[in-house]
């Protein structure tokens, strides 16, 4: 697969970019709908077909909906319009993990049942674009957008390369009509383009990739490590995880600027959140907007009771783990999350009564939340990266009864400390400014100074050779 | 008052580029100027070579001077224990080098070089014998023809040449990869000294990038192949020769040393592979070259079956014990010959 991180990419780009720099925008659109299927199909070109099935239903549920006045009709187009994305990602992503469950409790039951798994491989990126394009039809029913009739437009919504494998997932109120209506690149949209590309490298191959290297041995080996290795290695998945998924996010955001296209904000600072609804409204953003939209509120929200409202926070906080892999690690976070989220909720009014009176206390209170909530957020990803519940009771297990300085960790806390300091000073200056391009406005010395340490960072410490991104997976 | 547009202000195109390759260019100065051994010292330029030479570069020096000694680099990759030998050599010195793999390599007290000097000093202590083990991990014949050729001013009376014959492998792998560092991009970059002096003191304090990449399951498939030892085999025999041809043409006395193995069903110590390269090893003896049996040394020391366990930790490697065994056969082997009597 062409990924942002290889050589390969940049030629790609680069000759999609001729192209589309001197063409008018109709053709602009057809030049980036072929090169979009380029670069999926660079994957596996047999997945494209899937990929071309929501494209035509949903392009004419879409249709049918919004021309239809009768709500069973509308309600049945929409009822096809899901049937056949949530068919595709339950086939592909979920018959596995969910034919081996049957048949691991069948075998509790003392029931005898013949194992029934099939060869399926997981399309990249299926969870995003199946998202964006339900996204799509939802709203049409729910009349707050109108469809397109342009069908290649609509094809390049939902198969945009920059985002389709990794998101964010865009709704098309906001992405369509960049698609359908001519796109002016501007000085400040090539200047925060590369930016944030430059940068998004540097959090994946730099951040992402070196740290990788502290947690897959950890969590690969069968019980030899120690808890103060554990622990290193869960702090050093939080930033891994941070740096390759919103190093992704950045570099979609960058090369879409430079196309002239704005996506949504998908990462804000998550580890400055105070506490975990904070966490979950600077995190993926794009998710959790979309779980929110579509499904919390779809289950009734918050409206009617404390009761209703934590079942509906835990159903959407459940799915929302099954979102990300097909495994029962992930349904455990998901359920950890929503246990959290129910928890603050509940505690939420006897927080606001907390009143600090000095600047100083008002400060180290924010400090402890902030840390509070970072330390639950990397128990939470403990349980997303284990391979097993029974790594996950043991490494805890490690952890609090064999939390001891080990010189093994000194090389590693190193490594951390190289990973993460930059990353903490621009993050830092991002969220005093509220601005995620405050640099740019920087003074051009201390901007080009930036720019030298990210670029030897790459160049020193990055690590070659285009891993790819975790978030592919899902 | 409107402000000028200058290089200092920000609405001038690219200026936090321009500034970044201005700043590169400055610091490339400073490290060109001040990474030298008469800024930095000897010691520290070469622990950070401004090549990048991780792997093996045959174009760096693994030893330098130091006031009135000699020392050997201490690279991540040549670790060479901190071994020093007087400069210059003084009258009466005896001065034996040992080169091979991590079979002569051994612990820092438990190879044969060390059990050899003790030896030596006791039989003869009269003169001033060093015998300096420079035997480096997982290298074969065609770094070990290298390193000779680099420590022939040393003004060697004796060199013990031990080609084990495992390491063929990774003599290619290295070779490989040196190649592949200064190809395309790479070979760029590193032209900078600043890249290649951050990429060193990154690597050496976060372990990272020690010029070691290991891919077991390669080098097993590798193993696997016949026409890689057939290859492996001509690459020792080859190596051999020039090493020889070095030490002949500088005067300097050979010692041969053979392989041996401990394998299942075996009633020896000389399996196949063992008596190929023995076989090829045999071939130059000539008068100030000479051969020593290790499989058979061993063989007469233990020929019953316990031997072996005593002898060897694995299939290759020997214990303190195997040698000590060693030491001993070599000494003997030494005052065997016309020069040293």
């Amino acid at each position: 697969m062409i990924l942002f991180n290889s050589f390969e990419f940049g030629v790609f780009f680069i000759a999609v970019y001729c192209i589309y720099l001197y063409s008018g925008h109709r053709w602009q659109n057809r030049s980036l709908l072929i090169a979009s299927y380029i670069f999926y199909g660079s994957w596996n070109w047999k997945f494209l077909g899937l990929i071309w099935i929501s494209t035509g239903v949903d392009y004419l549920c879409g249709l049918k909906i919004h021309e239809s006045d009768n709500v069973k009709k509308r309600r049945h187009f929409l009822v096809i319009s899901m049937c056949t994305n949530l068919g595709i990602l339950g086939f592909f992503k979920y018959f596995n993990f969910f034919a081996a469950s049957f048949h691991d409790l069948m075998q509790t039951l003392g029931w005898h049942a013949d194992p029934l798994t099939l060869n399926i491989v997981l399309p990249v990126g299926i969870s995003f674009y199946t998202f964006q394009t339900m996204s799509y039809t939802i709203d049409i029913y729910r009349k707050k957008i109108e469809p397109t009739r342009r069908f290649f437009d609509f094809a390049l919504f939902v198969a945009f390369f920059p985002q389709l494998v990794a998101g964010p997932i865009e709704r098309a109120k906001r992405l369509l009509p960049q698609v359908l209506n001519p796109r002016v690149i501007t000085r400040e949209q090539v200047s925060q383009g590369c930016w944030l590309f430059f940068w998004g490298l540097f959090k994946k191959v730099y951040i992402a990739d070196n740290l990788a290297q502290i947690v897959d041995p950890v969590f690969g080996s069968t019980g030899t490590a120690s808890g103060a290795e554990i622990l290193v290695a869960v702090y050093a998945f939080s930033f891994q995880i941070y740096g390759d998924f919103s190093g992704y996010s950045d570099m979609a955001r960058g090369i879409s600027k430079l196309l002239g296209f704005e996506l949504m904000l998908n990462f804000r600072a998550p580890y400055f959140a105070g506490n975990i609804r904070e966490f979950w409204q600077r995190w993926h953003i794009s998710l959790s907007t979309w779980l929110k939209d579509y499904l919390y509120i779809s289950l009734g929200g918050n409206r009617s009771g404390a009761l209703n409202t934590y079942r509906n926070l835990m159903v959407t906080m459940l799915l929302g783990g099954l979102w990300h892999g097909a495994a029962w690690t992930f349904i455990l976070w998901g359920g950890f999350h929503g246990m959290v989220l129910i928890l603050h909720r509940m505690t939420m009014p006897l927080l606001r009564k907390i009143s600090l009176r000095s600047k100083l206390s008002d400060y180290l209170w924010k400090c402890v939340c902030i840390c509070t909530t970072f330390h639950l957020v990397c128990l939470g990803w403990l349980m997303f990266r284990a391979q097993s519940f029974g790594q996950i009771r043991s490494f805890l297990f490690q952890m609090l009864v064999d939390l001891k300085p080990d010189p093994a960790i000194y090389p590693q806390l190193i490594k951390l400390f190289f990973c993460l300091s930059l990353l903490t000073v621009v993050q830092v200056f991002k969220e005093r400014t509220n601005d995620p391009y405050t640099i740019l406005n920087w003074p051009p010395l201390i901007r080009g100074g930036i720019y030298l340490i990210v670029l030897l960072s790459i160049i020193i410490g990055g690590v070659q050779g285009g891993q790819e991104f975790i978030y592919f997976q899902f | 008052m409107g402000r000028s547009s200058s290089i200092f202000s920000s609405d001038i195109p690219g200026a936090g580029i321009l500034w970044m390759i201005a700043l590169f260019l400055v610091l490339e100065v400073f490290a060109r100027v001040l990474w030298h051994p008469m800024v930095i010292g000897e010691r520290l330029y070469t622990r950070f070579s401004p090549v990048y030479d991780y792997g093996f570069d045959a174009t760096q020096p693994i030893w330098f001077k130091s006031g009135n000694r000699i020392e050997f680099v201490p690279t991540q990759y040549l670790n060479f224990r901190g071994h020093t030998l007087p400069y210059p050599k003084p009258d009466n010195a005896f001065r034996i080098f040992t080169l091979g793999s991590s079979v002569s390599r051994s612990g820092a007290d438990t190879n044969y070089s060390y059990f050899l000097k003790q030896a030596l000093e006791t039989e003869h202590p009269e003169r001033d014998w060093t015998v300096t083990n420079l035997s480096a991990d997982g290298i074969g014949s065609l770094r070990i023809m290298l390193m000779l050729q680099k420590i022939m001013p040393l003004s060697p009376d004796l060199v013990i040449l031990h080609v084990h014959g495992s390491n063929e492998y990774e003599d290619e792998r290295d070779a490989l990869y040196q190649r592949q560092l200064h190809q395309g991009l790479n070979g760029i970059l590193f032209q900078s000294r600043l890249i290649v002096l951050m990429k060193k003191i990154y690597g050496y304090m976060t372990l990272k990038d020690q010029g070691r990449v290991w891919d077991a399951e390669e080098e097993i498939r590798a193993n696997e192949d016949p026409a890689n030892w057939e290859q492996w085999l001509q690459s020792i025999d080859r190596n051999t020769a020039r090493m020889i041809q070095l030490c002949t043409k500088h005067q300097v006395p050979v010692i041969l040393v053979g392989r041996a193995e401990k394998r299942e069903g075996l009633a020896g110590f000389d399996s196949e592979l063992v008596r190929q390269v023995d076989h090829i090893l045999k071939a130059y003896q000539e008068p100030g070259v000479t051969f020593f049996n290790t499989s058979k040394k061993f063989f007469e020391y233990h020929p019953e079956p316990r031997g072996k366990a005593l002898l060897f930790t694995d299939e290759a490697h020997w214990t303190g014990e195997g040698h000590r065994v060693i030491a001993q056969q070599l000494l003997k082997h030494l005052f065997s010959f016309a020069f040293l009597k």
